[in-house]
């Protein structure tokens, strides 16, 4: 179809076309990308760039926008040694656009008002920006542009800026020189009252910092930024310095340390601490310390206590990291202070597999390039509790290679699938029935599912040096084997954990074909770790181990299997049990098995002579029998021995009591109380809810402050303290 | 003595005397006017005035596909989704690239 149209008509419609182009685009470019922007949708960004780049739209704003969609927000990540976490992090390219943006943006001085509001937007995103990933060279150098600038805004940021790198480098007087210049013309501004009250608060004047940290509570909502000087824990400062704080502050132990990349200083990092209770707190509001452009650090006075020390650290700085992590948890403070130290450094690199690598036969091999050091390695295979959709939980433990060996001396190693999937790992139990995880039963690398694979490269002392696995990665990029072959009926039921019709699918199968393998292992693993709530039945479990041990000539199955059996239960099982052990001596962990054995028949001297023969790590049941049999000197031997693990337990304070003990024997009733509290320890019959009543009416039975300390610490040691 | 010519006052005189009531036809006028050499307004006014034939689907379409390419990024159409899991302390990012195409 066709009209006519005078061509007056049609020059009249092009103007106005064209003014809809000129006018019209960027407006609605604008529109979408702010409508996006308050859904959340990630493609606002794309919307803001193109304004940016219309010739006809604002660019300043176009630009500054466009920048501040790429950096939402400087949440600190999180990492305590008890645990970890963090908010929407950035990208290390989003953010690096970002700053080439802004630093494009003030390269001309702005012409109108407008102009010239973003332009400082500008100019504070940089400075946040150049904060958060710690580039102390890039600020100095802007602090300075913002000093020289004619405008005026721009010098009091630049002063303020300044003033943060005082005292972030704890030179808080040439910092409160910069502030006073403007303490009563900028009364009411937002960085001032956050930065007044961080100097205050660092100088240990608490009840003037909550002053300034009330203010920034208080200011207007419009009024306030999404993140201050490279963080965003400061809404809630002034409150937790009332409350928490009291609780660990204004004390003498300051603790001082380093955070460190590969050699270099991590500037800015925020310090945080915890009491050591087992939870961590990640609220950003409560760090202690931040680091000063040395990557070093000193907090404020702390109590004495054991305290769980971590960092927060820009998400985007974790790219391709790993944080090395001594064997050691906890830090100690008892009047003179700690020190601290966190070492980031390179990820290494895995040679075989490369991602998605699809393996067949039985075996196959994982090599990794040296790491400098290390005295061993583990090999972990990562099992999602979803397997196909990579979600929902995931673990991840150190498989053995063919040798039986889980510390690798070599850079490579090899792994048959065959023994793995009997191991028994990742138990998890669903709702109220408690019906048992698929991945407990089916073990590791089926078919069809891709396993991630981490390298960890240790210390001869057991602390992490590093892995193959960065703290931030893509998926993509990481290690992973995928077998062939296609998963059974009964292992698909399975793993929809449809137990009564994988037992009825396994129990045909069996009797078709009595030596079924893979039909008595899934027995096995489905009776021993008990399907549902009340599904336990160890007899059927050890019957189906025996007969695949026996099949396979391999006795690993019927060892994971016995793994499962409780003090309890071994007592019941106490015939055939002893009789798996006694036929089965070639077991690495045999030694561990009789005790344990030895403990269900009260057996305390037999008990302690097999776990003095176990070589993998000290039990603690270890520890406690020495302190039964009043063997103190062993007891201390083995707490200061690098197999045991000391949780909230302060060694020295336990070593001096065991010391103690050795010269100032006990009294006879307080000897006896102890025993009876040990052993109900070794048994394992003390439920977590019984522990706070157990240990203080134990306690209010003893007369001797040795064994009182020591009781103290196993108190604190099994969080007997804290209600969750 | 005045000796001004009056000639050409009475001829003129003459010619509107014999002029007086006649008539030019529509014709001649239009032919006259043809004829006249037009002014540069008048030819702007005639070239404003000038209708030409648009088909309007292909006007309107184009006019919406140049406003649409000016606000519509280019990369629009690239699904780009990120989805993150936790493996230990390690924050891992799963991207998968989806191109939208059209069948």
């Amino acid at each position: 179809m066709k009209i006519k149209v005078k061509i007056k008509t049609l020059l009249l419609i092009s103007t106005v076309f064209a003014l809809i182009v000129v006018w019209g685009v960027p407006t609605i470019t604008m529109g979408i990308a702010k409508y996006l922007d308050s859904r959340g949708s990630e493609k606002a960004s794309l919307f803001y760039e193109k304004y940016a780049n219309n010739r006809f739209a604002n660019n300043i704003e176009g630009k500054y926008l466009y920048a501040s969609s790429l950096v939402r927000s400087f949440n600190k990540y999180t990492i305590y040694n008890t645990g970890w976490g963090g908010g929407e992090n950035n990208s290390p390219e989003d953010i690096s656009n970002a700053k080439e943006i802004l630093i494009d943006n003030l390269k001309d001085q702005p012409k109108t008002r407008t102009d010239e509001d973003y332009y400082i937007k500008s100019y504070n995103l940089l400075m946040e920006a150049l904060i958060a990933t710690g580039d102390v060279g890039e600020l100095r150098y802007w602090i300075q542009f913002g000093n020289s600038s004619s405008l005026e805004d721009l010098n009091y940021y630049g002063d303020i800026y300044e003033s943060f790198l005082f005292y972030a480098n704890r030179d808080y007087d040439k910092a409160q020189e910069i502030m006073d210049k403007y303490k009563l013309i900028k009364a009411d501004d937002y960085l001032f009252n956050i930065l007044q009250g961080e100097i205050l608060f660092m100088q240990e004047n608490y009840d003037e910092a909550v002053v300034y940290f009330e203010k920034v509570h208080n200011t207007h909502y419009s009024k306030r930024r999404d993140s201050a000087f490279g963080s965003t824990g400061y809404i809630n400062r002034g409150w937790w310095i009332k409350d928490e704080f009291q609780k660990m502050g204004y004390g003498d132990n300051k603790v001082k340390g380093r955070v460190i990349y590969d050699g270099e200083p991590l500037a800015f990092v925020e310090i945080f601490i915890n009491p050591a209770y087992g939870g961590f707190r990640s609220g950003g509001e409560s760090y202690y310390a931040i680091t000063d452009e040395n990557g070093e650090f000193e907090t404020v006075g702390l109590m004495d206590g054991t305290y769980d020390v971590g960092i927060g650290i820009e998400g985007a700085l974790l790219t391709d990291k790993v944080m090395e992590r001594s064997s050691y948890q906890y830090l100690d403070l008892s009047g003179n202070g700690g020190e601290i130290y966190f070492k980031f450094n390179n990820t290494m690199k895995i040679t075989t597999p490369k991602p998605g690598e699809v393996i067949s036969g039985d075996t196959f091999m994982v090599s990794w390039e040296e790491v400098e050091g290390a005295s061993y390695y583990r090999v972990e295979p990562v099992v999602f509790s979803q397997p196909f959709e990579k979600s929902g939980s995931s673990f991840r433990s150190a498989i053995a290679d063919v040798n039986g060996n889980l510390n690798i001396k070599d850079t490579k190693a090899y792994f048959n699938i065959n023994r793995l999937s009997n191991l028994i790992s990742g138990i998890t139990y669903d709702g109220e029935d408690y019906i048992i995880g698929a991945n407990a039963v089916l073990g590791i690398f089926l078919p069809e599912i891709e396993y991630p694979i981490v390298v960890n490269a240790y210390t001869e002392e057991g602390g992490l040096i590093t892995s193959s696995l960065a703290l931030r990665t893509y998926y993509d990029q990481i290690a992973s084997v995928r077998f062939g072959g296609e998963l059974s009926e009964g292992e698909k039921l399975i793993l929809n954990q449809e137990y009564p019709q994988a037992i009825e699918y396994f129990e045909n199968m069996l009797n078709e074909d009595p030596s079924n393998l893979k039909a008595l292992n899934y027995m096995a693993k489905i009776y021993g770790l008990g399907w549902k709530k009340g599904e336990k039945d160890l007899e059927k479990a050890l019957n189906f181990a025996n007969r695949y041990s026996h099949i396979a000539n391999d006795s690993q199955l019927i060892f994971e299997i016995a793994r499962l059996f409780s003090i309890e239960e071994i007592k019941e099982f106490r015939e055939v049990f002893k009789e798996i052990l006694d036929d089965n001596q070639d077991n690495n962990e045999i030694n561990y098995y009789y005790a344990r054995y030895y403990i269900a028949i009260e057996d305390w001297e037999s008990a302690r002579d097999a776990f003095s023969k176990y070589e993998s790590y000290t039990p603690e049941q270890l520890f406690l029998l020495n302190m039964y049999f009043t063997d103190y000197d062993k007891a201390i031997e083995n707490l200061l021995s690098d197999g045991y693990y000391l949780s909230r337990m302060k060694s020295s304070r336990v070593i001096d009591a065991l010391s103690s003990l050795s010269d100032n024997k006990p009294i006879t009733p307080d000897l006896q109380v102890f025993n009876d509290f040990l052993l109900k320890l070794i048994k394992g019959s003390i439920d977590y809810k019984e522990g706070y009543d157990i240990y203080h009416s134990t306690t209010r039975q003893i007369s001797d402050q040795n064994l009182k300390t020591i009781l103290y610490e196993i108190y604190l040691d099994r969080h007997w303290d804290t209600r969750y | 003595m005045d000796k001004k010519d009056i000639l050409s006052q009475e001829i003129k005189s003459i010619f509107e005397e014999e002029a007086k009531g006649l008539t030019l036809s529509e014709e001649l006028l239009n032919e006259l006017k043809k004829n006249k050499k037009k002014s540069m307004g008048e030819r702007i006014n005639e070239f404003l005035n000038r209708e030409v034939e648009i088909p309007i689907a292909p006007a309107l379409v184009g006019m919406a596909a140049l406003i649409a390419l000016s606000v519509v990024p280019k990369d629009i159409l690239k699904n780009e989704q990120f989805r993150t899991i936790y493996i230990g302390s390690s924050e891992v990012i799963i991207r998968e690239q989806k191109e939208v195409t059209r069948k």
